[in-house]
């Protein structure tokens, strides 16, 4: 009797080439970041700035999150993914459409390719939402997580088409307000919206389960899907309609609340865990959710701190960008590479074996010790970075990007490692 | 190869390639048997006896042409084919009294274009209202389109206008308990799930995974069911539905039936499949 779909996980075909690109992406990322060197310095809307900028985000950060999704899917949706086809070809898309919308921005391409990169951008993103949606259409479960999930896909598809339209704006001018104004919606609402409300909701599926904790409140989930959500729903609309600045901080504050919430239960997942020893993966993990701390604060500095002088405002704004994206985002990218990535590789070239010979576990098939030294490199360069950035040194700039250099390198290692596994069968001496 | 009136049409096929040719050449309701597409999907679905009503000849007739191609026919089970036969008239005589708001849909286009029309009709019985009926116009009576949606809770009828039309109507019977299908294949499930137990009595082992960390319960779940006796099963206290476990127990010929006892503990019972 087959009652269950019993084959909802997808081929390791359509997983693994999202984490080799994203891998390589951070990879052409620092090198980037490294020849930027005092642009960053400069002001948070620099060409280079905003190529680094979604290098980092849709390069490296979606596309490794479009990677893991498609394998969390019968986790998180219990259902397969409508279709793998489709998932293969808008990864070649997306693909392409970073590097060339990552190239216009670099070179100040503003007027011509832009156009082109972001809409191409635009159409595959447009087909994951569509596969994801299409996929949730047929979930059996539907819970907080699912709906938190559904809900950042949602967000991600106003996110790009704000950006489409800053970009179509560049060279036919139909906004009303200066492209920053517009620029700060887009970044809110993909980081909030997109990535944070993702990671809440594939979080809270996947931490209690590494930490193998029992017995979660759920109730805590609700309250951070309706705050954040409304806060962000009740600031794009004013950001966007009212312009009444002075209810931001309203907003803020309903947003935070609900961050707050997702922290709670994270905490009562780490109380209760069985698992005492945490891994590699889950110390980058549990680092990265204090970390998100850091851009509460600073988005609040922003927010109330009209009277800074304009220079040191933009590397404030600046900070707040790098604290989500590496503080917050790769941290936990980086972490749960070393949770999914080994078991996609495990499950393809071990699970006909499993239980009939004696095999290596998942966590066997990368170097621990290579993930650890990153992980405390990793941890220098966030800190050098900061007080760079804060007190406009340059030098703590370029140390800490030579830093984010070797972290990557290692992470490379880690992750070819992985996908060039050969099968090994341990011999059973028992 | 021996067969009965129940053996699939793709088990023909797959025994002897030859098999496609002669029921083709029976009459010409089964040339579609020529066409991949629809040998692919229709095969697997349709039983020798389903086939000879979809063609519209005596089964008599089918098997002696497979006959002809070396199939040993076993032994008929009278009170089976009655039973067959008295539900498939009854099929057909059903009521043709309360045909109101009638939605018609001619597949034959469809057919014709070598393409599987199950799709189109299924989108349009998601759409179709209760008080509608639904008209499908065919080739051939839709054998496993009438047996899906009468799990459903669809009832149905045909006609057979002229040689090589058949009318298939569906409409949605109040009468009887209808639920969505999942809520179906969970209770039947949970009734499942008890009756296998207790034909296991206490011959089984139980295991719980829960402590562990993914994907240790795969791993333990997997070398437990190798040391299985025959006729052993195992008995799991796991946190939720394995997934990536499910399609590993398949090829390995497990069975696996699940009730859930809360949102943080499902018992699995795996056991060789027959």
């Amino acid at each position: 009797m087959s009652t269950l779909n019993s084959n909802n996980a997808p081929d390791a075909s359509v997983v693994k080439p999202h984490f080799i690109f994203g891998s390589l992406a951070l990879l052409i990322l620092s090198i980037m970041i490294i020849i930027a060197d005092s642009s960053l310095l400069g002001s948070y809307f620099d060409n280079k700035v905003v190529a680094i900028t979604h290098m980092a985000v849709l390069g490296w950060a979606v596309m490794i999150v479009f990677g893991a999704l498609y394998q969390l899917i019968p986790v998180v949706f219990e259902t397969s993914l409508y279709s793998e086809k489709l998932a293969k070809f808008t990864f070649w898309l997306s693909g392409f459409s970073v590097l060339f919308l990552s190239y216009s921005f670099w070179i100040g391409a503003y007027t011509s390719l832009l156009i082109y990169a972001s809409l191409s951008m635009f159409i595959s993103l447009l087909l994951f939402i569509v596969n994801v949606v299409l996929s949730y259409k047929n979930s059996k479960l539907k819970n907080t997580s699912s709906k938190l999930v559904i809900t950042a896909v949602f967000w991600l598809a106003i996110t790009e088409l704000i950006g489409t339209l800053i970009a179509f704006n560049f060279k036919y001018y139909f906004l009303s307000e200066i492209h920053l104004h517009y620029l700060k919606i887009h970044a809110t609402i993909g980081l909030i919206g997109w990535f944070l409300l993702l990671i809440i909701g594939v979080g809270s599926t996947l931490i209690p389960m590494f930490l193998v904790s029992h017995e979660l409140n759920d109730k805590k989930l609700k309250y951070a899907y309706y705050f954040i959500n409304s806060g962000l729903m009740a600031l794009s609309v004013n950001w966007f309609f009212i312009h009444q600045n002075s209810l931001d901080v309203l907003f803020w504050l309903s947003i935070v609340i609900g961050i707050s919430f997702f922290l709670s239960f994270v905490y009562d997942s780490y109380k209760k865990r069985m698992r005492k020893v945490l891994d590699v993966g889950m110390k980058h993990t549990m680092l990265s959710i204090m970390s998100v701390i850091l851009p509460i604060v600073l988005s609040l500095v922003i927010s109330v701190g009209c009277g800074m002088e304009e220079t040191l405002m933009y590397r404030v704004i600046t900070l707040y960008g790098f604290t989500i994206i590496f503080g917050f985002i790769t941290t936990l990218i980086l972490g749960q590479t070393y949770k999914t990535l080994p078991f996609v590789i495990w499950l393809d070239k071990y699970k006909s074996l499993v239980g009939k010979t004696k095999t290596p576990m998942p966590r066997e098939l990368y170097s621990e010790r290579i993930a650890s030294i990153h992980f405390y490199i990793y941890f220098l360069f966030i800190s050098s970075m900061i007080l760079g950035i804060v007190f406009n040194k340059i030098w703590l700039i370029r140390i800490g990007s030579y830093l984010l250099l070797m972290v990557v390198v290692l992470y490379n290692i880690n992750v070819f490692k992985m996908v060039f596994h050969k099968v090994k069968i341990v011999e059973k001496n028992e | 190869m021996k067969i009965n009136r129940n053996t699939r049409i793709s088990t023909l096929i797959k025994e002897n390639k030859a098999t496609v040719d002669v029921i083709a050449s029976i009459n010409k309701n089964f040339l579609k048997l020529k066409n991949p597409i629809l040998r692919k999907v229709l095969a697997p679905r349709v039983t020798v006896a389903d086939a000879a009503k979809v063609g519209g000849v005596d089964i008599e007739v089918m098997i002696d042409k497979l006959k002809e191609i070396g199939f040993e026919y076993e032994g008929e089970n009278k009170t089976i084919k009655n039973k067959t036969t008295k539900k498939a008239s009854m099929n057909e005589a059903a009521p043709l009294k309360h045909i109101k708001n009638l939605v018609t849909l001619d597949v034959r286009p469809t057919l014709d274009s070598g393409e599987d029309p199950f799709n189109i009709i299924m989108k349009e019985v998601k759409t179709l209202k209760d008080d509608q009926t639904l008209k499908i116009i065919n080739s051939f009576e839709p054998i496993p389109l009438i047996r899906k949606l009468q799990s459903k809770g669809y009832e149905s009828w045909t006609e057979r206008t002229k040689e090589g039309v058949v009318h298939t109507f569906f409409k949605m019977d109040n009468s009887k308990w209808v639920d969505n299908e999942i809520e179906e294949v969970v209770q039947k499930n949970k009734k499942d799930f008890d009756e296998q137990l207790t034909f296991f009595g206490d011959n089984y082992k139980s295991i719980d995974v829960r402590q562990l960390e993914m994907p240790e319960p795969m791993v333990q779940i997997l070398k437990e069911i190798e040391t299985l006796k025959k006729g052993q099963a195992l008995y799991v206290d796991h946190k939720k539905i394995p997934q990536f476990l499910l399609p590993e127990l398949e090829v390995r010929n497990f069975e696996i039936l699940f009730k859930e006892i809360d949102c943080n503990h499902t018992k699995l019972l795996i056991y060789k499949s027959n």
